[in-house]
């Protein structure tokens, strides 16, 4: 029997806004189990017995019970799930990522050659297979936001995004039929509430007959398919415009079905061949649009954009990174860029959990405070990964003050950059929401956890799972010791493979509490911060004091800077890269070094990649 | 057992001895409220509250929270005591050994198997969570009791007309209600259609409301109120008919591997098509549509639990008594419940409380009697509608189970509760000791109460179990 573990917390779906938290983040008891303790120990270090290897395949294992798995069919005359997903395939999230990842960067997987890259042109391109994936809910809201001038988050009436690695994607999904009518009702609510500005929208008077409607279908159609619409579909969206009584009530039909199309909740790509094809096929100019804005603005494409789709510009290389230039300028990209951050850190409404319902205020100000940093380092500021990790400064505001132990200025004004003390403070690892996300409690391996966050989230290396039956309870905190005190365990031993490479890291952010204010005390001891990146890479490797130096260490790291190009890579595309991505991500990575990391060049470069600009609809989802 | 005539079809006679159009449908139950036959249809309800019974990791030692007393003469024990009144009305299957197991650890492969018997699988298929501990999980591999009912179909089941039949006894096959059930995950999800099939409950108490009873509103001229149905009716179903047409074009321009996704989206818009032309809904005297509830809360804010919860259950009465489904789940939080029950002066979340080492039996018991006393309130609402023989709850069935035996992670005994008679289909007002046999058993003799009497299986755990037979 298992005791007392609170499990990390989910990573199923990042988002910022409208809330389902539920009981996802389980916080943390502030003592452990006293009485076994003895016990406890001892289990630990019998537990983490054996080699733990490093490839657990995802799928074996999930295979021997999909086929078991038959008693009491009477309900499978549904949708099948899992028939269709590729046989081959973990493809994945979290464990697909971590492996994908190493795969890319700093794992076992050879780095194609130059003369393997160079031969990869015309029908010998490689890249990885899209799936067809319904918009998320930010995707939707901003949609709905530059379609039609809808504000507030109506997709928070949507059951929540599934995830593909740590980003939100409806990629592997499958629509259940309360999400169907969801998409109704919500299609049907915000026609009705747009109607009495039918004449706005619909450009022409639609009382003055068929001309104006198919005028309107055409020009508003376009939009909301993201592509021209074709002949017979501008015919049926007239037709039901006929089936109204009078034209308002047309127009609100014709945006109801707009609206629930598959080609306006889906992203629909299948390349310039308009069929799916195992090879990779160049995007049409209309997906490529859309694609970038989905990317950069977490939106649809503006009329510049679709203009140059319509004029095929946008394969124009200087075009295309034109474009990148313009659209991160652009206010929109405020929503694209924090997102990545965000669900990159995991930091997030459903992550924060149990603050978020008991403070909502305070975890409003947590995600602000880390969207306002990222928006004004890789937006307005250097653009620099280093700083990313270094600044020493932030964007605090309400209660964040006093957690900071700094005094709010007067007059000032959310969003203004606050000087923190430096010997303290330095970029993301040290905000609060990420602390706080990654923090388990003293007795639940909030350790551990912080080191797999940086593992993982930062490093793209994946942390085995512990060994079956393992007992990972955590000492409890007790007078006269700290964490360091209690982790002992993991360091001689079997535990010692594994935990090396977390909880030296996790030991460093010791000097942070639950809630990510600093303390140098714990249990009545000064905290000793000094932790140690092992195994990790030349440009990693060695000793460093507190979370301020570790990241000064990782600003310096080619394997954190290709690790970060990958979860863009991820972000960007909505999927895992596999192996036959790995040219386009070698263009990335080199890009982004001879760029010094620059975030903004890192950008330009996934646009640039032939992974981003084609598409390939069938054949396996290789293992990475 | 006879079957009493298809509402369905005596409806539709009823509308055209009325005169009246199908589309008035919505309306009817105001029109209409006396000179019917009686209606009994036999229904399903899976409840599902939070962790297991109280026991907290304390040294202070498991109890067994048996009812005291003989099979048909006992006394609740106190995590279950508020449903005492209805003692007759219920039956305790005590000490079973539940029929799960799989990846993660007892919240996620408890949640994906209690009502399923199904093991929870390791990562796959794109699915890959955190089970706990480390370890990671796919999803469940087979569905749960209420959707193996709901897909079939027979005499003396909530329905008698396939799922794919055109005539629909009820606008909806299921419905699925929840209240801060959290993201979609392995932990959080406890209904499944199939294999690597789970169903996300609606979450958002006014959405529900909205979306089931929008047409309960009398109207003021009945013959204005037909024709906008009528005109409503045509309207969605040229939108739907376009919306078809899209995904069926969009069909032929992915790969076969996308058809999953097309194929279930369509039925989804089936669904709701078929919905435009449902016959309902069969109203009796207990057809009051409950107040429309508030919004939900920006986080699903931990201090609007008890309101949600009280909306949900509030609705599930009038979902039955106005014909709305016959097959329903409810599932308040999730796995690992991070409520914190701040209304009985807590101040640590539910789950976290459970593995303390101070003894937290008495604060974990306060929680599962909360919730017991939640369920009374909607059993006792659904016990005082006549429905001709009996009451709604007699023709009704409801499942209490929890995704733990108990806090300190034992599987063994489930704390499940029977409540109702299945429309005579259990012998109620009984405590059964039926110690460490596998809940798979409970759940095919649930299946053949409901009707599916040639059922022996369920799931994968414990397959062809057989039924309990001390259930009889």
């Amino acid at each position: 029997m298992q005791r007392a573990r609170i499990p990390e917390a989910l990573r199923t779906s990042t988002h910022v806004a409208s809330g389902d938290p539920g009981g996802l983040f389980w916080s943390v008891p502030r003592t452990g189990i006293a009485g076994r303790v003895a016990g406890a120990l001892a289990v630990l270090l019998l537990g983490c017995s054996g080699k733990i290897t490093k490839d657990l395949p995802a799928g074996s294992g999930a295979a021997a019970t999909v086929g078991g798995a038959g008693g009491g069919s009477a309900a499978s005359g549904g949708t099948g799930a899992g028939a269709g997903i590729a046989s081959g395939g973990t493809s994945g999230t979290k464990g697909g990522a971590s492996g994908a990842s190493s795969g890319g960067t700093s794992g076992t997987g050879t780095p194609p050659t130059d003369a393997e890259c160079e031969a990869q042109t015309g029908g010998a391109l490689k890249i990885g297979r899209s799936r067809l994936s319904r918009l998320t809910r930010t995707q939707l809201d901003h949609t709905l936001r530059d379609l039609l001038g809808v504000t507030g988050n109506p997709s928070s009436s949507l059951t929540p995004d599934q995830s593909v690695g740590p980003f939100a994607s409806n990629a592997l999904a499958v629509p259940t039929d309360l999400i169907v009518q969801q998409h109704q009702e919500l299609a049907a609510k915000v026609a009705l509430g747009v109607q009495s500005r039918q004449a706005e929208i619909a450009g022409c008077d639609l009382a003055t007959g068929d001309d104006c409607v198919r005028k309107f279908v055409t020009n508003f159609g376009l939009k909301a398919y993201r592509r021209p619409l074709l002949a017979e579909e501008v015919d049926a969206y007239a037709t039901l415009f006929g089936v109204a009584q009078n034209p308002a009530d047309g127009f609100r039909l014709v945006l109801e079905a707009m609206l629930q199309s598959p080609f306006f909740l889906y992203h629909a790509d299948v390349g310039t061949t308009g069929t799916p094809a195992e090879t990779p096929v160049s995007l049409s100019s209309y997906e490529l649009a859309a694609r970038l804005s989905y990317f950069l603005w977490d939106s649809m494409p503006d009329q510049t954009l679709f203009d140059l789709a319509a004029a095929g510009g946008l394969d124009d290389e200087a075009v295309l990174a034109a474009q990148v230039t313009r659209m991160l300028a652009d206010s929109k990209a405020k929503d694209a860029v924090p997102l990545f951050h965000l669900q990159w850190l995991d930091i997030g409404a459903t992550q924060l959990g149990s603050l978020a319902s008991s403070k909502p205020d305070l975890v409003d100000a947590m995600l602000a405070e880390t969207t306002d940093f990222a928006n004004a380092v890789v937006l307005s500021g250097d653009g620099l990964m280093s700083t990313l990790f270094t600044a020493p400064y932030s964007y605090p505001r309400g209660e964040l003050f006093g957690l900071y132990g700094v005094d709010q200025p007067s007059s000032f004004k959310a969003g203004t950059q606050v000087m923190l003390d430096a010997t303290k403070r330095g970029g993301v690892l040290t905000q609060p929401g990420f602390l706080v996300k990654h923090y388990r409690g003293d007795a639940e391996g909030s350790v551990v956890h912080r080191g797999i966050a940086i593992r993982e989230n930062l490093l793209c290396t994946p942390i085995d799972p512990p060994p079956p039956d393992v007992n990972a309870t955590a000492l409890p905190p007790a007078d006269g010791t700290t964490a360091r005190d209690r982790f002992k365990a993991h360091e001689t031993g079997t535990c010692a493979g594994c935990h090396a490479q977390m909880d030296p890291i996790g030991l460093a952010f010791e000097n942070f509490d639950g809630l990510g204010r600093y303390r140098t005390m714990d249990g009545g001891v000064t905290i000793d911060a000094t932790g140690e990146l092992l195994d990790a890479g030349d440009d990693l490797a060695g000793k460093f004091n507190g979370v301020v130096e570790l990241g000064k260490k990782l600003a310096g790291s080619r394997t954190v800077a290709d690790c970060l190009a990958n979860q863009w890579f991820r972000f960007a595309l909505g999927r895992i890269e596999s192996a036959d991505d790995a040219c386009s991500l070698r263009s990335v990575h080199e890009r982004f070094a001879e760029s010094k990391f620059n975030v903004r060049e890192l950008i330009t470069a996934t646009v640039l990649s032939d992974a981003f600009r084609h598409v390939r609809a069938i054949g396996a989802q290789e293992a990475p | 057992m006879s079957l009493p005539r298809r509402r369905g079809l005596s409806r539709r006679a009823l509308f055209k001895s009325l005169g009246l159009s199908a589309a008035l449908a919505p309306f009817v139950p105001l029109l209409n409220a006396s000179g019917q036959e009686a209606k009994r249809p036999k229904r399903l309800l899976l409840f599902f509250s939070p962790d297991g019974s109280a026991d907290s990791d304390s040294s202070a030692g498991p109890i067994d929270w048996k009812p005291m007393g003989t099979e048909t003469d006992f006394t609740l024990n106190q995590i279950q005591a508020p449903l005492q009144p209805l003692a007759s009305k219920l039956i305790v299957p005590w000490g079973l050994r539940m029929s799960v197991k799989g990846a993660g650890e007892q919240h996620a492969y408890g949640s994906a198997g209690m009502f399923t018997g199904a093991i929870l699988k390791d990562p796959g298929n794109g699915a890959d969570f955190d089970g706990g501990n480390g370890h990671r999980t796919g999803w469940g591999s087979g569905p749960s009791m209420d959707q193996i009912v709901a897909a079939a179909a027979g005499p003396d089941m909530p329905y008698a007309e396939a799922p794919d039949s055109a005539a629909q006894e009820t606008p909806y096959r299921t419905l699925e209600l929840g209240v801060q059930c959290g993201n979609p995950n392995s932990v959080t999800r406890i209904i499944y259609k199939g294999d690597d099939q789970p169903l996300h409950p609606e979450t958002n108490p006014q959405a529900a409301f909205d979306r089931l009873f929008a047409n309960f509103t009398p109207p003021s001229d009945p013959a204005a109120a037909m024709a906008a149905a009528e005109q409503k009716k045509r309207e969605q179903t040229s939108v739907l008919d376009l919306v078809t047409a899209d995904l069926n074009r969009l069909k032929k321009r992915v790969s076969s591997e996308e058809y999953p996704k097309i194929e279930a989206h369509l039925a989804g818009i089936r669904a709701l098509e078929q919905r435009l032309d449902t016959m309902v809904p069969e109203m009796n005297a207990g057809c009051t549509v409950p107040m429309r509830p508030d919004a939900a809360g920006k986080y699903a804010n931990n201090a609007n639990f008890p309101t949600e919860t009280a909306a949900v259950l509030g609705m599930i009465p009038a979902i039955f008594a106005c014909d709305l489904t016959r097959v329903a789940s409810v599932q308040l939080s999730c796995g690992f419940s991070n409520v914190t029950h701040t209304w009985l002066g807590h101040d640590t979340p539910h789950h976290t409380m459970s593995h303390e080492d101070t003894d937290n039996r008495d604060k974990l018991m306060a929680i599962d009697n909360w919730y017991a006393t939640q369920l009374f309130s909607m059993l006792q609402a659904m016990d005082a509608i006549d429905e001709g023989d009996g009451t709604m709850l007699d023709n009704t069935l409801v499942v209490w189970g929890r995704e733990l035996g108990t806090t300190s992670h034992s599987m063994q005994p489930w704390p499940v509760v029977l409540i109702g008679g299945a429309r005579g289909a259990l012998r109620t007002g009984r405590f059964l000791d039926v110690n460490k046999e596998p809940s798979a058993k409970l759940m095919v003799s649930i299946l053949q109460a409901m009707g599916m009497t040639s059922t022996t299986s369920i799931g994968n755990v414990d397959p062809d179990s057989g039924p309990l037979t001390q259930l009889a």
